[in-house]
């Protein structure tokens, strides 16, 4: 487990333009200075919200990235957001 | 010796600043006007406490401070508290903050906590977020008060204990009245009741605006129980009540501040406009009645 690595991830999504860019254009390429497992990677890369909350990933760093995913915030990208989270319980987010 | 005249507890929601300006116009939620009520009173009880400086204890919310190097409690000492970060003024609208810094005192507080148990960090860069810029425009909207920041670690575990938040509150409180002036010294913190932002339950306050542990965490402030307050708030026990709730470890640096005092203002707002919030504030003369 490396879940301080995935927040990281999340984290220079959601704030740094270049790195959101990078990723976009080809996540294998952005994604290789991080030391993650596979199914991190794979979550990740596919930008799979609720792998990423199962994985215990901070919440609002999730949130942060799916906004940025999305290139903004509305009500209608929060009630998505919430319905990927159905029946999933809090994790330990601890790293 | 300075004197804390004040100390108020108060939400940082983005939605209440929203709420505002939409109020100005006559156009707000009406589940946001109860908040804005209680902004107002408080603003004007802290206007009579006449304070000359305002000691501001937010969060950060993984703005700036990461996994890499996080404080629990961090006193700023630069020269200008200034914020919020462009992107929350792109995505709410906030108004820029940029106030002095009481270095003076920073410093003070910082040194007191080193001579009695608690061991601040310290920072000389750094940009305050809508936790502190929000409560700093609705309490004393004419930015004429020099702050001393602290920054508090409200949601990356591990986070002491609710007990050692209380302490910070005392310590910051003997800082304040140790500091060898007579200026009158004003707290002010920010945090949450039950909060969901960016978890499962986020939309859940729609259905329910106060949960249960809401409604049983209010009853033991009304009481002033902070005994099992204190017991209650633990990282572990907030987190299960919603990911964001452990942002109620702010209101322990409050309570902790106030050393048994009850405070003489309590108001909860739970409508659904926004998560619930709380509104606490203790003049003067509610001081007297806790430990000095």
């Amino acid at each position: 487990m490396s879940r301080y690595m995935v927040n990281k991830v999340l984290w220079r999504y959601s704030r740094e333009d270049d790195f959101r860019a990078a990723f976009d254009a080809n996540p294998e390429a952005a994604l290789k200075g991080f030391s993650l497992s596979a199914d991190e990677h794979a979550a990740l890369s596919a930008r799979d919200q609720r792998a990423i909350f199962l994985l215990g990933a901070h919440p609002f760093l999730i949130y942060a990235f799916m906004i940025a995913v999305e290139g903004g915030w509305s009500f209608e990208f929060m009630q998505r957001y919430v319905d990927k989270l159905q029946g999933v319980e809090l994790q330990n987010i601890e790293t | 010796m300075a004197n804390l005249v004040f100390i108020a507890g108060v939400p940082h929601d983005p939605t209440l600043a929203i709420a505002a300006r939409m109020a100005a116009v006559g156009k707000a939620d009406p589940g946001a006007i109860p908040a804005l009520k209680h902004f107002d009173a408080l603003r004007e009880k802290l206007e009579a406490a006449r304070p000359d400086i305002v000691v501001m204890v937010g969060s950060d919310h993984l703005n700036q401070w990461f996994y890499d190097n996080l404080a629990p409690f961090m006193i700023g000492i630069a020269e200008r508290m200034a914020g919020p970060f462009p992107s929350e003024i792109k995505s709410w609208g906030l108004d820029p903050c940029d106030l002095p810094v009481d270095q003076r005192l920073a410093r003070h507080i910082l040194k007191s906590g080193y001579e009695n148990g608690v061991d601040f960090a310290f920072s000389n860069e750094f940009v305050a977020d809508h936790s502190f810029t929000i409560p700093m425009q609705f309490l004393r909207p004419a930015d004429d008060l020099p702050v001393v920041p602290v920054f508090i670690n409200l949601l990356a575990p591990p986070v002491p204990p609710g007990r050692r938040y209380a302490t910070v509150g005392s310590a910051l409180r003997s800082g304040i009245e140790s500091d060898g002036t007579h200026q009158r010294v004003a707290l002010i913190v920010t945090g949450h009741m039950s909060n969901s932002v960016g978890g499962p339950n986020m939309l859940s306050i729609q259905k329910e605006p106060a949960s249960a542990w809401d409604i049983e965490t209010w009853a033991l402030i009304e009481e002033n129980r902070v005994d099992d307050i204190l017991q209650r708030a633990t990282w572990d026990q907030l987190y299960a009540q919603g990911n964001g709730t452990p942002g109620f470890l702010a209101y322990c640096v409050a309570l902790g501040a106030a050393r048994g005092a009850a405070p003489g203002f309590a108001e909860m707002v739970a409508t659904g406009a926004q998560p619930p919030c709380a509104f606490l504030g203790w003049t003067e003369s509610d001081l007297k009645g806790g430990a000095q």
